[in-house]
């Protein structure tokens, strides 16, 4: 068993120096062995996703490239859409997928904001109506 | 044998001198080569390596 160090002879301030030169080189040695990990880690995680990208990304922008329709993954709101004007399908979409404002619809379209909320808001119930109404049906 | 003759031998290059020190050291070395509560066994010998230099290195 080692004695506990007072640190009062001169031997015992000697070690005391010893160690904490030694814990000063450890624990930067730990660091960037920490560091260098972290470095392969990340390296290594970048080639094992690579196969995998190609494909990932040629699914993703193809089905970007696609209608806004044909996107949907609910076909009852698809179905819903479908059966809309074609005035109330556009503000629809531009409100929820654009977040246009009504003001600049209404520009747009030639209406005030008053009327384009309106057809907004009524497409919306139309739209929970339909698919209620599916819903019930299936 | 105290300490300072035990460094001195080791810097000499005295081997026994030197396999103490790292038993000495060994719980420091322990500590140090813990990683997210697991032991490291690579960074253990780059430590053992870090109070090898540090013998030869060290000015008294």
């Amino acid at each position: 068993m080692w004695q506990r160090n007072n640190g009062k002879s001169e031997i015992e301030i000697l070690q005391n120096q010893f160690t904490a030169y030694l814990t000063t080189a450890v624990q930067r040695r730990r660091n960037d062995y920490l560091q260098q990990q972290d470095r392969h880690r990340q390296i290594e995680s970048l080639t094992e996703d690579f196969p995998f990208m190609p494909e990932c990304s040629i699914e993703q922008d193809m089905f970007l490239g696609l209608p806004v329709l044909m996107q949907l993954e609910d076909s009852a709101l698809l179905l819903a859409l479908k059966k809309l004007s074609e005035r109330e399908r556009y503000i629809f979409l531009a409100r929820t997928l654009d977040g246009s404002g009504f003001e600049e619809l209404g520009e747009e379209m030639g209406l005030g904001y008053k009327g384009v909320s309106a057809v907004y808001y009524r497409t919306v119930q139309k739209i929970k109506r339909m698919i209620e109404v599916m819903k019930n049906e299936f | 044998m105290n300490f300072k003759e035990m460094l001195l031998q080791a810097k000499a290059g005295r081997e026994s001198s030197v396999t103490d020190l790292l038993e000495m050291y060994k719980p420091l070395l322990v500590k140090n080569a813990i990683i997210n509560g697991r032991f490291d066994e690579d960074l253990y010998q780059e430590l053992c390596i870090i109070l090898l230099k540090c013998i030869t290195q060290f000015r008294m």
